[in-house]
């Protein structure tokens, strides 16, 4: 992949601004971040400053290290102030509120797209702040390089893509926790350049669908998809493979006659197929969502609900699509190992799935900690960094070959002894 | 398609009209210690039973000439296999759907698409000393 980040540059100075007032380690802090590449520009004393001095600024800190209680507000109103101002800065937020206030200050910004740097409890310790702000300025220096080498596709750039098999479907493998063994692939897409270069779905997806070339795009990728399933079955394993796809393309009655097509054409019992749409899409205007997915179903398509977890899931609407899979998203998994919160999160969806008698996965699997949160919480399949990385089509077919009848050797097997049967 | 041999290995007859699926069932069940015949529509099925013996069938529901239920009905009917282990396998979302097929003399249903460790445990079931 090529798409690694660029070198961390030492001499790469962030901007910050405080907003700290009557805070006794003020001084102390300042003095320490500036001896690790910031720049502290502006020390603000209230709410009404600070949001002034962002509206009058051509050139915005990178973060705002505030107070959680103001003395003219809070950092609540703060977060939403925040979000009308173009650039706005990340935020660092220091209190001695409880654990779940911070939380929700957390949750607050994400809803408004404000980025979050960190949190620190007063009184403020150095050693547990400051590796947050070394974080999040190495992140910060990796996204300014990312941003300069990425820069948006232009319409024609992504035309050549289309034109000359530029997109690839890269397959992300699924396990199966009671028996460990591989049963599916995620198709995840990338852009392949003239050049190697790999694109991320980040600068593809949006674009494609601006430019009115996501129906070839997705067309390409159930293409690629399909002759993977072939592969892997004529030669006696059984895998499926899933396909993202808009909910716009699935309402397109030509579109889905496409899709049937394609496996009649070569033979492929479409329930090998998974089309997935996102959780937020499958709740949103109800009669179109349950007619498409209803006709997906109805040739013979299986059907998933991605991101599950992110949007508001009515109950009802549940019961009336007929999914046959969940996916969690994956950052209720990440760490969820030591979160109380995401551990009944996570345990509360695999019930729900698995009384209505769908697969439940995991998405986003990384550490062997979080293997045995999602098996404690009930998921049956996992999906992620653990098992393996989203791979060039002929490197998962190598790659499945290379097991021991489909099943994955996780090191440390007599630690999921008690949870998995030898089979 | 006959891919049977010794004469202690079980036996199983696959009948579907996709190739591609009766053909990985064929090699998963080989995998397993089994042999299998293939065939591609119920009215042959039919014919299969008639001439040899099996240890078990199974039998994809949506099939273009005769479908699932239908075949079933006939060999227990009218070829008299009351104990041959017949099993359906059918599109996911036909649990509700599931007291019908059984009824219709199926022993068991399994959902596609079918993976291996699906007919792991009912190859253990049928013969369990395989």
């Amino acid at each position: 992949m090529n798409d690694v980040a660029a070198p961390f540059l030492a001499t790469d100075v962030l901007q910050a601004w405080t907003l700290l007032p009557a805070l006794a380690e003020t001084q102390t802090l300042i003095e320490a971040l500036c001896g690790r590449g910031w720049e502290v520009s502006r020390n603000c004393q209230s709410l009404g400053e600070v949001i002034e001095a962002l509206q009058s600024t051509d050139t915005p800190p990178d973060l705002l290290i505030t107070r959680i209680r103001l003395p003219d507000g809070d950092a609540f109103e703060l977060i939403r102030r925040l979000a009308s101002i173009r650039n706005a800065p990340a935020v660092f937020l220091i209190s001695r509120q409880q654990r779940s206030v911070v939380k929700a200050a957390e949750s607050l910004c994400d809803a408004h797209g404000v980025r979050v740097g960190g949190h620190a409890d007063m009184p403020v310790r150095l050693t547990a702040a400051l590796p947050q702000f070394d974080a999040f300025r190495a992140a910060g220096c990796q996204r300014r390089h990312r941003a300069q080498r990425n820069a948006p596709l232009q319409a024609q750039e992504l035309e050549y893509l289309v034109d000359h098999g530029g997109i690839r479907a890269f397959m992300q493998p699924k396990m199966r926790l009671s028996s460990r063994r591989i049963t599916g692939f995620e198709a995840l897409m990338r852009g392949v350049g003239a050049d190697g270069r790999v694109i991320s779905p980040i600068l593809l997806i949006e674009p494609l669908g601006n430019a009115g070339l996501l129906m070839r795009a997705t067309l390409q990728m159930f293409d690629q998809t399909v002759a993977f399933l072939m592969d892997c079955l004529n030669d006696g394993i059984a895998v499926g493979a899933s396909v993202n796809v808009p909910l716009s393309l699935i309402s397109d009655y030509g579109f889905c006659r496409k899709l049937v097509e394609r496996v009649e054409k070569v033979g492929l019992d479409p329930s090998w197929i998974t089309i997935e749409i996102t959780e937020d899409e499958a709740m949103s205007n109800p009669a179109l969502v349950i007619e498409n997915t209803a006709r997906i179903r109805m040739f013979g398509f299986n059907l998933s609900i991605d991101d599950f977890g992110t949007a508001y899931s009515s109950f009802s609407q549940l019961t009336k699509i007929p999914f046959s899979e969940i996916k969690i998203e994956r950052s209720f998994i990440c760490g969820m190992e030591s979160d109380k919160s995401k551990m009944a999160v996570v345990s509360a969806c695999a019930l729900l799935g698995s009384r209505l008698g769908l697969e439940v996965v995991a998405e986003g699997v990384e550490t062997r900690a979080e293997l045995n949160a999602v098996i404690e919480a009930g998921c049956s399949d996992i999906q992620g960094f653990l098992i393996s990385k989203p791979v060039p089509v002929p490197e998962a077919a190598a790659w499945l070959r290379s097991l021991d009848g489909e099943r994955v050797a996780l090191a440390d097997e007599a630690a999921l002894q008690s949870w998995i049967p030898n089979l | 398609m006959d891919s049977s041999a010794g004469n202690d290995q079980p036996l199983a007859l696959i009948v579907d009209d996709n190739a591609v699926n009766r053909n990985v069932t064929g090699q998963m069940l080989r995998r397993l210690g089994w042999a299998s015949v293939q065939v591609e529509s119920g009215m042959l099925a039919l014919e299969q039973l008639r001439t040899r013996v099996f240890d078990m069938l199974l039998l994809d529901l949506r099939m273009q000439d005769m479908d699932g239920e239908e075949t079933c009905r006939r060999i227990r009917n009218d070829l008299g296999l009351k104990d041959l282990t017949i099993v359906a396998y059918t599109a996911h979302g036909m649990e509700d759907d599931r007291e019908r097929i059984l009824d219709a003399g199926f022993d068991r249903m399994l959902i596609k698409p079918i993976f291996l460790d699906d007919l792991r445990t009912l190859c253990a079931h049928v013969r369990p000393t395989v």
